[in-house]
């Protein structure tokens, strides 16, 4: 016991000079040397791409190179499980999304930390939730499912995610029926199967966007209406207590000092503003530009995992 | 139509694109030789670069690079016995008894040209009828994929050498393996003790790399104990005509690599199945519509023919369903939608209305990478053939140090002891009779039959009348059904001799 304190001690010492050799020159600028962004995604997926274009900006006015680092797994956990022992010195930071910290703790005993781990920097898009059907299918609105289901027909939806499950499950409960809940590998995957009338509709995050006549939006899943088409109303105006709002977002661990987390802050949030890399992300990606403060992004993360909490004891109490 | 196809090669034509197109190659050739690396080490790191090109350059650099990959996997397979990947396992079947013959560079030529042909005729199967193949892809539901797993994973089961039941055994730990992760449906994770870098399951390449190149590599150090000076290969044969690829011998594989080239075509046209698959699919064809089945296995050139155009061909054909409906059917096509998405454009259905000249554009630089493909390889097997004449002791170390680099460039420090404990497994595999190629096929088909199988569950909701709805996944299962009676019948009625090793 008196060694291990010794030895505690020892180290705590051997930092603090540490930490005071490194901090001689402190009157060096942030950042003195390349900054690593762990991406929770793998290379070419929809966050890592934002990631890449930030960065190429955020490097421009920072003056240090920024290195994009790939770490996908469990819709970022492992990312932001990394980033948990990383120094909070603001030269590691992650990118993920708003359910990373909302619905993935709630889920499972493996992720090792929680909405209040770390703090967020900025965001760069949000998703565009939506349930879709195929260009032929009787459906045209969500009553029209509802009202299918309760007239006894089970009806199959292709999810992208447990997450949606969850919502899903709780939307049909409300109405008293039961739906096949199909897991996919999402995106596309769930476009070609609603295409091919495999099933009776599923879940985008925006991806059906590109598939134009060939789907059908029968209701916006978020909190609010989607950019591309206003006149589909959401879960939340039909009367179902679901719908968050998911935003690809910028995260750091806590304790990263006042004028660094400042100075990563204007980098990046001006890099997500930047006009080509929003021409990039609404024109040709299809998600609407949405630059929140550090501030909005908590209050963003702390209502989403507010809604899953509802939704994961609905589920448990059926 | 004319108009199109002179457009679309003076966009390609570029100092550029044709500079780009020469890298690639040669880049997707190298990194494909090596064992441990792959075409896709190299796409995944070249990606970020190619955002400061052109589009057609970036285009044309990473389909350069997946297609000199395809080529180059050919070799490490052939001389050393050790496939990078699972799609080269079945070419060192027939590749490398011919290169212990001195057959070496026969091999590699027939390797190249089959590789070459399977490739360019499913790139003319892209080009003329993507829009019809792409309406198939739509009707493939998730129970007509179920069929198509099945069916090949029987076909696999053909493959299983002289015991059936620990092919099967092997093929089994293989699925089991792939189950460890994130449940699909429910989300929680399975087998993974605590680890979140499991999360994602076993990284295929470590595995691949562990249990295919490494534990190869092993079993050399083990069986060459002593044998210090030696090269493992003897001097390549004088006799002219075993260096050379006579036009007589390509005419006679030529069906053969037609056979491969329309399977591979048609596997890549579906997401989800893989090179892996088509590649083992068409050596058993070619196993079944040879006159001497017997010679397979021992050095019959039509084996690695069959094999080399059949896993070329799937690359062609997955640019299918990525560019019409934006589903990679692999993780290299995955990457190269992340660059496609980066220079704007979105691969979907109306890609070809908005940015048809840029996909034909292309189209005509795949067409020259092909070309290059031919030449480069023509040139560079000659000192791949020579490096692998190094001694035993030379090679194999330095086989395995870049096996490990691979794991690690591919999932960091935790593929390391993946890669190692998985060559372990491998050896005994090897060391104990049982099938390595099964298990690395249960493994790499594991997650797509569970997915699907569990989707089928669901969608059928315990009525079988769903399955007798659908013509095309129950024609599938009963050719499934007639391959392994067969499979089964031949192997009670011969009492296991060896098929394939």
């Amino acid at each position: 016991m008196i060694q291990t304190n010794f030895a505690g001690a020892v180290r705590r010492v051997a930092t603090a000079l540490t930490l005071g050799l490194l901090a001689t020159p402190a009157f060096a600028e942030f950042p003195d040397k390349p900054i690593t962004v762990l991406v929770g995604f793998g290379a070419g997926g929809g966050t890592d791409t934002l990631a890449r274009l930030i960065a190429k900006e955020a490097e421009a006015t920072l003056g240090q190179p920024i290195v994009i680092e790939n770490i996908p797994g469990g819709g970022g956990v492992v990312a932001a499980t990394k980033l948990m022992s990383a120094k909070p010195d603001g030269y590691t930071i992650g990118m993920a999304v708003t359910s990373t910290f909302s619905y993935a703790p709630l889920a499972s005993a493996t992720v090792k930390y929680d909405a209040d781990t770390f703090d967020y920097l900025t965001s760069a898009a949000a998703l565009q939730n939506a349930v879709v059907v195929g260009k032929d299918s009787p459906f045209n609105s969500w009553s029209d499912v509802a009202a299918a289901g309760k007239a006894g027909e089970k009806l199959s939806f292709g999810s992208s995610s447990p997450a949606v499950n969850l919502v899903m499950t709780y939307v049909s409960a409300q109405d008293g029926y039961d739906m096949k809940i199909v897991p996919t590998k999402g995106g596309a995957e769930i476009m070609k199967d609603v295409m091919g009338g495999h099933m009776d509709m599923g879940w985008s995050a925006g991806v059906h966007q590109r598939f134009g006549e060939d789907v059908k939006v029968l209701v916006a899943a978020g909190k609010d209406r989607l950019e591309a088409s206003p006149d589909v109303p959401t879960f939340h105006e039909l009367g179902y207590d679901v719908g968050d709002e998911t935003y690809f977002l910028f995260f750091v661990p806590k304790g990263i000092p006042d004028d660094i987390f400042q100075a990563l802050y204007d980098a990046f949030s001006q890099g997500a503003k930047n006009a080509e890399v929003v021409t990039m992300v609404e024109g040709t990606m299809g998600f609407p530009s949405r630059v929140l403060t550090p501030d909005e992004l908590k209050q963003n993360v702390a209502e989403s995992t507010a809604i899953y909490e509802r939704l994961i004891a609905a589920a448990a109490a059926n | 139509m004319l108009d199109t196809v002179i457009t679309a090669f003076s966009d390609a034509l570029t100092v550029q694109t044709l500079v780009l197109i020469v890298a690639g190659v040669f880049i997707g050739q190298f990194f494909g030789a090596i064992p441990g690396l792959s075409a896709l080490t190299a796409i995944a790191i070249a990606v970020p670069l190619t955002y400061y090109f052109t589009p057609v350059g970036a285009l044309a650099f990473l389909v350069s690079i997946n297609k000199g990959g395809t080529v180059g996997g050919s070799v490490s397979a052939i001389l050393m016995n050790t496939p990078g990947t699972p799609e080269a396992a079945a070419t060192a079947f027939d590749g490398h008894p011919l290169a212990k013959q001195g057959k070496g560079l026969k091999a590699l030529k027939m390797a190249l040209f089959s590789s070459v042909t399977g490739d360019t005729l499913s790139d003319f199967v892209l080009f003329a009828v993507s829009a019809p193949l792409a309406l198939i892809a739509i009707r493939m539901g998730p129970t007509e994929m179920l069929a198509v797993i099945v069916f090949a994973l029987t076909i696999i089961a053909s493959l299983v050498g002289k015991s059936m039941f620990k092919g099967l055994i092997a093929a089994f730990l293989g699925l089991l393996l792939a189950t460890v992760g994130l449940d699909p449906e429910g989300g929680t994770s399975r087998f993974i003790f605590g680890m979140p870098d499991l999360m994602d399951g076993l990284p295929i390449s470590a595995v691949g790399i562990g249990v295919l190149a490494m534990a190869e590599v092993l079993r050399q150090l083990i069986v060459l104990r002593g044998a210090a000076g030696d090269s493992h290969l003897p001097l390549s044969s004088e006799r002219p005509e075993d260096k050379r690829l006579s036009w007589a011998e390509y005419r006679a594989c030529l069906r053969t690599i037609l056979r491969s080239a329309a399977i591979g075509t048609g596997i890549g046209a579906l997401p989800g199945i893989g090179s892996s698959a088509a590649a083992f699919i068409g050596y058993n064809a070619a196993i079944r519509a040879s006159k001497h089945p017997e010679t397979f296995g021992k050095g019959n050139i039509e084996g690695v023919a069959a094999t080399e155009s059949a896993n070329s061909s799937v690359v062609g054909a997955n640019f299918i369903p990525l560019l019409s409906l934006g589903i990679p059917g692999n993780v290299a096509a995955a990457l190269i939608l992340g660059a496609f998405i980066v220079h704007g454009i979105q691969p979907g259905p109306h890609l070809m209305q908005e940015q048809g000249r840029l996909v034909y554009a292309m189209f005509a630089a795949m067409v020259i990478a092909n070309g290059t493909n031919l030449l480069l390889g023509y040139f560079g097997l000659r000192i791949f053939a020579l490096a692998a004449r190094a001694p035993a002791l030379v090679v194999f170390p330095t086989i395995g140090l870049v096996c490990l680099t691979g794991a690690f460039l591919t999932s960091g420090t935790f593929g390391l002891p993946l890669v190692v404990g998985f060559a372990v497994i491998g050896y005994l595999m090897r060391a104990l009779g049982f099938s390595f190629v099964t298990f690395i096929i249960g493994f790499v088909l594991g997650p797509s039959f569970e997915l699907s199988f569990r989707q089928t569950v669901i969608l059928a909701d315990g009525d079988l009348g769903y399955l007798v709805d659908r013509p095309i996944a129950m024609v599938i299962f009963a050719l499934s059904a007639f391959a392994l009676s067969r499979t089964i019948w031949r192997h009670v009625s011969t009492s296991g001799k060896p098929v394939t090793p």
